[in-house]
């Protein structure tokens, strides 16, 4: 009993000397990371798990959803807060983290540059996004403390300095980034290169040159941008790493996958099954369809366009007549009827088959087994044939022309890569009243149908306000090669002289009206930037404004 | 409820208790108890399977029809088979074990008047969990094409967990008076408290059979199909106080306390703070001049006291900590939050007014209270600009004003060998965010924290009926320049009309989300409920005993999202049969606007006076009838058969698919409640 008493007391005055210091055990903490080359790699697998893949972008003319698209039609309201907004910078916030804590990490310098350099990659591509949607965008490029940094409610700062600090990320990147053939990366498939950093700076420095061109934006010259593109076009290709995969259908299946495919210059990798996946195949029967819009701007095999082409049938009285004589990637990229489609073979306007709405059904990149699983192919996010394509369009924005052997190297590569062997020429276009830059243009735009490339081109271009408000059109109706209703359809179609209600709206009959021109606008001093989400500039106390014409 | 899959709950409870004197000094007890809890349920998550009963669409047959060639006999051509899911689907099986001793040593007259208690107890906490995610499929009918599957790889899940909660506590107390008369007591003493909780959790995918789930049998080739973490969580709290207790000859009453306390949840100097307490009661009926008999008892007390609250507060979020998430096996690890190194422990300072009365030889009897409270240092999530690129944790940054009253009365009787009681009680609070230093936005929904107002308030637009066709809309929007409603294009007959605040020369929208400019949200109310009350009538007559009790809130206001209450929210959502009322030219007063595949589009909902439901309520929660059998006593104590009815009446002004005690939380009622339902219990007490 007497054991019990002094067990209390002792009990009682032990408490005095508790300690009420406790760490975590299994949770990992500043004061124990950051230290090895495993911490760094960890770090950095952020974000490439966070780096958006298959991204349905129905922002423009290209796609269509199953219901209208705010974007695109000039419909969409100013929201309070955007993902568009907040996951670029939470992402940026992650690489800042990398570059910052890195610093004190016990690894060899070079070691410790190759994976800051992915951080700075990651931050350039991010903020780039920014940019291309708002314009000037606040840039961050610290770590915060506390909530009362004076940083944390900082104004925009201009776009043309938030570019040039993309160059100066990239140009780190670009030192010290592995090579493509890396020993190192020959296991390590997916992690960024200096092929992905040179890829990333030809196309913002395409973007931001032509933009500036066009827009006339503030500070800078579009010169300057466009040679930096130039600079880096020519880095990549001179290298020798790259080259075109030569069968266009394989490229955007599991074919393409991997460095033996020479054509992948930074890729988003999936797969297997259960760890990162997609639904893309899925998609594509469910939610997106190509507008006819886009269609028309294949060529035909006389290398001109349909507004020119003796081959081109019209009126057309059956879905293979656009087909005919066409450039071949276009049956490369939809379905033809009684093809072997996503539910059996394809037949148009029944919803059983396909759910998206009646515009023509995207082949390119359709796996059938992964249709209901999960998407496990990887997805291209520049390939090489977007380098030589832009390198064309750089050199003639520069020059104001572009010779032939340019020509041959670039424009004419990528079609004869699809088996399209009609030679662009300077001589071409002046025999049959084309213009080059269209031309160029063109080429970027059947090329890369649903790789998220068309809606940045059309706001650079500043053709966004000629081809966003018009109708949109959709599938031609041929009675005998579906077993839709007509009566159900005939509401939508144009009439047979190419008018619907009243007024022309194109130059073929029986074609499906997604949209009509009347529900849809575009204000050029407006939509060429997001609005600022109103979060942002409530809680900045203001510092941070919104874009012209998007409210008060 | 899921009676085509494993659903149950069992509890089981033991509790022996030990006293005893080992002399007129020491006095000893033993406290022991174990509880045990055994929860079955469907793997896939009683949520998920409602949101699907709720929505899969009822075109979709359970079953296939003969000559199907799918493969199973569930049938999922549109979307998954909830009811194949319940019963294939696979089980997740928790057991809880928690084992409890407390010994407490009290000394006593060692020295006169004084008293020591000291006690020790720990809980220990057992926990292990069985998840089995089997993979399903359903085909098309000739079998040759997957249409839906869940659970694709099949997966094995366990965790296990033991903790133990330590506490020590020492008190000592001292009685004392003063001719008799003045009584006083002096108490000191402090207590520890110490937590620790370790666990381990598996997951292991693409088992090799599905009759057999194993840790030693799963494709372990592939990194990505195995998945191993450990958590160890150690807190501690230590607090020290004091207290001092006087009454006068029972009459005047006075006490005055102080706490000391410390967390090592927060950083090394904002852990401890001091919360000082005193109250005071005076018992009217007890003055000499107090003549009134009726009043069997008179009580009046007010108190003001200073607590903290540390129940908010998390783990070792002072430090910089690293999350680490999945990637392709290996491990991406990212700061997840930003450090909060300044968060201190909230302060609620109470003051309390009331009265306790007794009359009629106590018939009659109750109590009133009014009491206001602020909390100072209140923590609430700042709003901050995204760019600073973390999420942001809470700060002390508010402050919290609730106020309200209490009152409730019974009135107890008898009738020769009827006796009966009826009790009623009511109350009501307010609170208001005086200061909020996390800038103040406002959008369409519930905003948790706005400065100046309740907290959860709801904002939305002001409706006025629908347009009667797009002509309408049309020419209203010619009328008023600059005038745009939501989706614009499509505008037509059977659309809510929103009405715009002030002059209608602009878009339909949250303006800059700021209290200076709210554009066309108005504040439409808050989710918290006012004037809850309940009625208590029970009566007891020669063995029978009835009591009924009534529970019931006199104002509140629900939002429900979208997805919850439109129809065709998204294009596979099954609509429910109350959305057959809805607009056509010829049912122009339908509650529900036009019908139309919203496909995620919420323009017709957005919150507003139309959808915000009034969840006022009277609920008959409880009635019980019994009967108490005439045994003699020398078999058994007492033996008693009852019937209750839980839950078993209401009456609400809401719509009757959701019911008014669900709980709004921050974004409204969603699709993946688990129902309310009604019970019927039939019961048999035995005492010996």
């Amino acid at each position: 009993m007497k054991k019990i008493v002094s067990f209390f007391i002792t009990a009682a005055l032990m408490m005095s000397g508790c300690t009420l210091d406790r760490e975590p055990e299994t949770t990992l903490a500043d004061n124990n990371f950051w230290k090895s080359e495993t911490d760094l790699r960890g770090a950095c697998n952020k974000m490439y798990k966070d780096l958006p893949g298959f991204v349905n972008d129905f922002r423009s003319d290209e796609l269509r959803d199953k219901s209208q698209n705010g974007i695109s039609s000039g419909n969409r309201s100013v929201s309070g807060t955007s993902d568009d907004w907040t996951d670029p910078y939470n992402r940026i916030g992650v690489c800042n983290n990398i570059i910052i804590k890195s610093e004190n990490a016990q690894v060899e310098t070079g070691r410790r540059n190759r994976w800051v350099a992915e951080a700075y990659f990651f931050r350039a591509y991010n903020y780039f996004e920014l940019v291309k949607k708002y314009g000037d965008v606040p840039l961050i490029l610290k770590v915060f403390n506390s909530t009362s940094d004076a940083d944390v409610v900082r104004a925009r700062d201009p776009r043309e300095t938030v570019i040039q600090q993309c160059y100066d990320d990239l140009e780190f990147a670009l030192e010290w980034l592995p090579d493509i053939d890396d020993s190192e990366l020959k296991n390590d498939w997916g992690r960024v290169s200096k092929s992905a950093a040179l890829g990333l700076l030809v196309r913002i420095g395409l973007y931001e040159g032509t933009h500036k061109k066009y827009h006339h934006t503030p500070d800078g010259n579009y010169m300057d941008h466009l040679d930096k593109a130039i600079g880096a076009a020519e880095q990549l290709i001179n290298s020798g790493s790259h080259d075109l995969y030569p069968d266009f259908n394989g490229l955007f299946l599991h074919d393409g996958e991997g460095r033996r495919n020479k054509e992948n210059v930074f890729v988003k990798i999936y797969g297997p099954a259960g760890t990162i996946n997609h639904k893309h195949s899925r998609q594509l029967e469910s939610t997106i369809t190509l507008t006819r819009n886009m269609v028309d701007n294949f060529l035909y095999t006389d290398g001109l366009p349909r507004e020119k082409s003796p081959l081109r049938i019209h009126p057309e009285s059956s879905y293979a007549d656009m087909l005919k004589n066409r450039d071949p990637r276009l049956a490369m990229t939809v379905f033809t009827p009684g093809e072997e489609a996503y539910k059996g073979s394809y037949v148009p306007f029944v919803t059983t088959n396909q759910n998206h709405a009646f515009g023509y059904a995207i082949k390119k990149g359709y796996i059938g087994s992964e249709y209901s699983s999960d998407g496990t192919n990887d997805k291209m996010i520049i390939r090489y044939a977007e380098v030589l394509i832009s390198y064309a369009e750089l050199l003639y924005e520069k020059n104001g022309s572009i010779t032939d052997d340019q020509l041959d190297a670039t424009i004419n590569k990528v079609r004869e890569r699809a088996g399209f062997n009609v030679r662009l020429t300077n001589a071409f276009v002046t025999a049959n009243g084309l213009d080059m830059l269209d031309e160029i243009r063109r080429e970027r735009m059947v090329e890369f149908i649903d790789e998220n490339l068309h809606y940045d081109d059309i706001i650079r271009w500043k053709t966004a306000e000629e081809v966003l408000p018009k109708a949109i059109l959709g599938l031609i109706y041929c009675s005998d090669e579906t077993t839709a209703n007509y009566d159900e359809l005939k509401n939508n179609l144009t009439a047979e002289d190419g008018t619907y209600k009243g007024v022309k709206v194109y130059d073929q009959g029986f074609i499906y009206v997604l949209e009509e021109a009347e529900s849809r606008s575009f204000d050029p001093e407006r939509d060429y930037l997001y609005p600022v989400p109103t979060h942002e500039i409530s809680t900045s106390g203001g510092n941070i404004k919104q874009n012209p014409k998007w409210g008060n | 409820m899921l009676k085509y899959g494993p659903d149950s709950n069992e509890r089981y409870n033991l509790h022996a208790k030990v006293k005893t004197e080992f002399n007129k000094y020491l006095d000893f007890s033993l406290n022991t108890q174990y509880q045990s809890r055994n929860i079955e349920a469907p793997s896939y998550g009683a949520g998920g399977i409602f949101n699907s009963l709720f929505s899969t669409r009822g075109r979709q047959s359970v079953y296939v029809p003969e000559g199907d060639e799918s493969g199973s006999i569930y049938n999922g051509d549109l979307q998954g088979n909830p009811i194949d899911i319940m019963k294939n689907g696979g089980i997740r099986e928790r057991k809880l074990e928690n084992y409890i001793g407390k010994a407490t040593l009290g000394i006593k007259d060692v020295v006169k008047n004084l008293r020591i208690d000291l006690s020790a107890s720990r809980r220990a906490g057992y926990y292990a969990e069985v998840t089995e995610k089997h993979h399903l499929e359903w085909r098309t009918r000739d079998g040759k094409t997957i249409r839906n599957q869940v659970n694709n790889p099949d997966e094995l899940y366990k965790r296990r967990y033991s903790n133990y909660h330590d506490l020590l506590e020492a008190t000592a107390n001292y009685t004392f008076d003063l001719n008799g008369k003045h009584n006083f007591s002096v108490l000191v003493g402090s207590t520890y408290e110490n937590y620790r909780q370790d666990q381990i959790e598996a997951t292991a995918k693409s088992l090799n059979s599905d009759d057999f789930f194993s840790f030693n049998g799963y494709d372990s080739s592939i990194a990505t199909n195995t998945e191993l973490s450990d958590k160890i969580d150690p807190w501690s709290m230590m607090s020290y106080f004091g207290r001092v207790n006087y009454n006068y000859r029972e009459r005047y009453l006075f006490e005055a306390n102080i706490r000391y306390d410390g967390s090592s949840r927060l950083a090394p100097g904002k852990r401890w703070k001091a919360f000082p307490s005193v109250s005071a009661a005076w018992r009217v009926n007890e003055e000499k001049w107090f003549k009134a008999d009726f009043i069997s008892q008179l009580k009046l007390r007010a108190s003001w006291g200073e607590l903290g609250n540390g129940a908010v507060l998390g783990l070792y979020d002072y430090m910089p900590l690293i999350k680490r998430e999945d990637y392709m096996g290996e491990g991406a690890y990212f700061q997840e939050e930003l450090a909060s190194t300044d968060k201190t422990w909230e302060v609620v300072s109470t003051t309390n007014i009331g009265m306790d009365f007794g009359l009629f030889n106590n018939r009659l009897s109750g109590s009133f209270e009014y009491y206001w409270k602020v909390n100072d240092n209140m923590l609430a999530s700042p709003q901050v600009p995204h760019q600073i690129g973390i999420k942001v944790p809470n700060l002390n940054i508010g402050k919290l004003k609730t106020w309200g009253w209490d009152l409730n009365v019974t009135w107890k009787d008898r009738i020769k060998d009827f006796n009966y009681q009826i009790g009623f009680n009511i109350s009501d609070s307010k609170n208001e965010l005086v200061e909020y230093n996390g800038v103040s936005v406002v959008k369409a929904g519930i905003v948790q924290h706005l400065q100046g107002y309740e907290l959860n308030t709801i904002w939305g637009y002001k409706t006025d009926g629908y347009w009667s066709s797009r002509e309408e809309y049309l020419q209203y929007k010619k009328d008023n320049p600059g005038y745009k409603s939501f989706n614009d294009g499509k505008v037509n007959g059977g659309d809510i009309r929103y009405v715009a605040q002030g002059k209608a020369d602009h878009e339909i929208g949250v303006g800059s989300g700021t209290l200076g400019d709210t554009g066309d949200l108005v504040y439409l109310g808050n989710t918290d409920p006012r004037y809850l009350y309940g009625l208590n009538l029970s009566a007891q007559w020669r063995g029978f005993d009835i009591s009924v009790m009534f529970q019931g809130v006199g104002k509140r206001k629900a939002m429900v999202q979208f997805g919850a209450i439109a129809p065709l929210s998204g294009t596979g959502s099954m609509p429910w049969t109350i959305h057959r009322d809805y607009w056509t030219e010829d049912n122009q007063d339908a509650y529900w606007p036009r019908l139309c595949n919203y496909a995620n589009n919420d323009f017709n909902f957005k919150t507003s006076d139309k959808w915000i439901q009034n969840a006022a309520y009277i609920r008959l929660k409880n009635v019980t009838v019994g009967y108490t059998l005439p045994i003699p006593k020398k078999f058994v104590e007492r033996v008693r058969v009852y019937v209750t009815g839980e839950d078993i009446w209401e009456h609400t002004k809401m719509l009757s698919v959701f019911d008014p005690e669900q709980d709004n939380g921050k974004d409204g009622i969603n699709r993946s409640f688990y129902p309310f339902f009604r019970s019927w219990t039939v019961g048999l007490n035995v005492s010996f």
